[in-house]
């Protein structure tokens, strides 16, 4: 498991190869979605006013799966606080959305196909799952909507140099 | 000098249904045939805000976008508890209001126009009052659409409007504006709580019509059904599927539109529906 502490606005996030708990600790190479993508997600979260209005009770922590990759977000009042990639089991979590490195890819198209354009959509024709407790997600949706259009516009842009 | 005054009015009438009379509001604009315009479901009229003001459609057509009860600003019965029972929408509400409004107002078999439930409720319409109509127009239709009558719409613990118009937005097409996109959502994030999923009884929970489909008669009343690309609650080939069941019916994908062509992208929206309505006024 790899911590990604957010610091504040200007966090930059210390990303390392995940490890393993399945093998002891060891570290493994993980290239799909995406550490780097989401340590950059964090940073957008901070800088987006629209989050800044609707994220002031923004606190939950939900897990995003990809393929056999897990990373697990906790946020605090708008602002991305720890990603945990490939977390430990046993870490506690609300709520899961669960795809396909496939289905991931079409979605984070800045102009994504039709089914693959809404994680609502996607679900709704089965090509990603929603997991854990429903009234979290429900709860949090409008900051949670607004956090994934971030991920999309984070994966369209250029990473900063 | 006073701002220039839009050329569309807001009026009321009242109309009865079941023993019930219910004050309506609805926008009009335009003078010939009568087009009666249907939001979808939880919303309200303004969702024809830019078909109401297109010269194009009103120089040929009045268009009558009207607030089906409980919606905008068309209130619940005055004259009964309506907060004492739950308000889901029934198909049969659903059709006598239509007519009756339509009669309120004296129409010459209108042509209807709907999305979604406004949709939907066109098969009921073909069904059950295919002489009161000129021609149906249905967007965003399939036989059975089932899965959207849920709780969460309506739950104490969960902020409905911002839930609400957050998924909605995943109805809309990528493509459209952020101006239309956002308007659409801010409609939705207007209803009354339990109003969305009241209607959505009639759209997920009661509506079925896979056996029954196949006997509606275009040649009492034609049907034209339109869909956009992007809706998945009914997917172009669900709207399809359903139209190559109705003998007569027809048929098209509306490409990079979603849910809502009517308050996503009216230029577009115009450019498919635009020839049906231009069909109807040389058939008229």
């Amino acid at each position: 498991m790899t911590r990604l502490p957010q610091e504040g606005p200007a966090a930059v996030c210390a990303i390392g190869p995940p490890i393993d708990p399945r093998r002891n600790g060891a570290r493994i190479s993980r290239m799909s979605l995406d550490d780097k993508l989401l340590a950059r997600l964090g940073q957008a979260m901070v800088a987006d006013p629209e989050l800044g209005v609707v994220g002031k009770f923004f606190t939950c922590s939900f897990l995003l799966g990809c393929d056999g990759n897990r990373y697990l977000l906790r946020v605090r009042n708008g602002s991305l606080d720890e990603l945990l990639v490939d977390p430990h089991p046993t870490e506690p979590w609300q709520f899961a959305i669960k795809a396909p490195s496939s289905t991931w890819q079409r979605y984070l198209q800045a102009s994504p196909p039709a089914e693959f354009h809404d994680i609502w959509a996607a679900a709704w024709l089965g090509h990603m799952t929603l997991e854990g407790d429903m009234k979290v997600f429900m709860q949090h949706h409008m900051a949670l909507w607004r956090t994934l259009k971030l991920l999309r516009a984070t994966a369209s842009s250029a990473p900063a140099a | 000098m006073a701002a220039p005054v839009s050329p569309v009015t807001g009026r009321y009438v009242d109309v009865t249904v079941a023993g019930e009379t219910y004050e309506v509001f609805y926008l009009e604009a335009g003078e010939g045939i009568p087009l009666l315009c249907q939001h979808t479901a939880g919303a309200h009229n303004h969702q024809f805000r830019n078909l109401l003001r297109d010269p194009e459609v009103t120089g040929s057509y009045r268009v009558i976008a009207y607030d089906l009860p409980y919606h905008g600003k068309s209130d619940p019965p005055h004259g009964s508890s309506w907060w004492t029972r739950q308000y889901d929408l029934t198909s049969d509400f659903f059709t006598e209001f239509i007519v009756g409004f339509a009669q309120a107002l004296d129409l010459d078999r209108p042509v209807f126009m709907g999305s979604s439930m406004g949709g939907v409720v066109c098969l009921y319409l073909a069904r059950d009052y295919p002489e009161r109509f000129r021609a149906l127009i249905a967007l965003e239709c399939a036989d059975f659409t089932p899965g959207f009558y849920i709780d969460w719409w309506a739950h104490p613990e969960v902020e409905g409007r911002e839930l609400i118009a957050s998924v909605v937005d995943g109805l809309i097409a990528p493509q459209t504006s952020e101006l239309d996109r956002r308007l659409t959502m801010f409609y939705y994030s207007q209803a009354a709580p339990g109003v969305l999923k009241g209607d959505l009884y009639f759209y997920s929970a009661e509506h079925d019509m896979r056996e029954t489909v196949s006997t509606l008669d275009t040649g009492k009343v034609p049907l034209y059904m339109l869909t956009g690309e992007y809706d998945y609650l009914s997917t172009p080939a669900q709207s399809e599927a359903t139209a190559a069941k109705i003998p007569g019916a027809s048929y098209q994908t509306m490409h990079q539109v979603g849910h809502f062509p009517m308050s996503e992208d009216h230029p577009r929206f115009m450019s498919y529906i635009g020839p049906i309505l231009d069909e109807i006024d040389k058939r008229s």
